[in-house]
């Protein structure tokens, strides 16, 4: 995909999550103004007045997860506005953690992101980052078993940052990736031309018998 | 107090209008800029709040214009926007606080009651004019 292309993508969604906005501050406020007349009869006699405020509360916490939903999915469409920018790595791996908690989901896996001590400022392309990071995150999935635990860890480089990915039991601490092998793994070769753009690499490494890639990103502001 | 509310989501103002009044305050509300601006002249409002993005006269604007004729009249934005960069840059040209869509009412009524406060000290205060 071109940047321009890339940009009128974010452009669309980055427009359809303000509607979405819209459309669940309306329920918010519609269902909460339901509870502030629920509050007011309290004394007055109503059969269901219990079971009415459970199911408000409901909308409130469906209402409160499809923002913070729509927030996420804003806040990535808002990535493809430019093709190159400084990012915080440790903010980029929140954000791709929370976008693809659903496909590790699926998975029976748990996907968590471990940020790095100090600020990890790096100048690049944001979508592309995002993309070849949710690559690596699937190819680790195919390969991980139902209560595993698939951590992100960034950190920092000569001269650039790295981020460790790897498969580990969810009740061990994540071990450092040692001695990572030069080769790209055939199912991430499609992505060699958008790492070559990011002027990035990713290494294959095993860690304690697991599957694990480092990602290198050579350029740091 | 007595504030305006500003949104081209007709349904949203109206329901958080009839929300406020219920807590005792007097709500006015319009659903684009140049009404707001009308509102303002006419019914004196002492806090807006203002939705950022608007078809037409936008919120940024409507902010400009507000502070423009009336610095004491204290304006809270609200942004639908997933980061805080639009009500930062609202704070630069003159409102008094923003608020991410949607809202908590609780936390709304914190920031237009301390926003009143500065009203209240702006419009005591004599207003200093060029010679």
């Amino acid at each position: 995909m071109t940047d321009q292309e890339i940009a009128f993508m974010g452009k669309m969604t980055a427009g359809m999550t303000h509607e979405i906005k819209n459309v669940l501050a309306t329920i918010k406020e519609s269902s909460g103004l339901m509870q502030d007349f629920l509050k007011l009869r309290q004394d007055a006699s109503f059969p269901y007045g219990e079971k009415f405020a459970q199911i408000l509360a409901g909308i409130q916490g469906q209402v409160a997860r499809g923002v913070e939903i729509s927030t996420r999915l804003n806040r990535f469409a808002h990535s493809m506005d430019e093709p190159v920018i400084t990012l915080d790595l440790n903010e980029i791996i929140d954000q791709v953690v929370f976008l693809n908690q659903r496909q590790a989901r699926l998975k029976q896996t748990e996907l968590r992101g471990i940020p790095s001590g100090e600020g990890l400022r790096i100048e690049t392309d944001p979508f592309r980052l995002q993309l070849v990071l949710a690559a690596a995150i699937y190819y680790l999935l195919d390969r991980s078993s139902p209560k595993d635990l698939i951590i992100l860890r960034p950190r920092k480089t000569e001269p650039g940052a790295a981020v460790d990915i790897q498969i580990t039991a969810a009740a061990e601490t994540a071990k450092s990736i040692e001695a990572p092998r030069p080769d790209l793994p055939p199912e991430l070769v499609e992505f060699q031309n958008i790492l070559d753009q990011l002027q990035a690499q990713i290494r294959p490494a095993q860690v304690g018998g697991k599957e694990g890639l480092i990602l290198v990103l050579n350029k740091t502001r | 107090m007595k504030v305006l509310l500003v949104d081209d989501e007709a349904e949203f103002i109206n329901t958080l209008a009839e929300r406020l009044q219920l807590r005792g305050f007097q709500v006015l509300t319009s659903t684009d800029g140049e009404a707001a601006l009308q509102a303002v002249e006419e019914d004196g409002p002492q806090v807006v709040l203002l939705d950022v993005m608007m078809p037409g006269l936008g919120g940024l604007e409507v902010l400009q214009r507000i502070k423009g004729k009336h610095p004491s009249i204290q304006v809270i934005l609200l942004t639908g926007r997933g980061s805080t960069r639009e009500g930062i840059e609202g704070m630069r040209q003159g409102a008094f606080d923003f608020l991410m869509k949607p809202i908590k009412i609780e936390e709304l009524m914190e920031k237009m009651k301390a926003a009143y406060e500065v009203f209240q000290k702006g419009a005591t205060e004599p207003e200093v004019k060029p010679l």
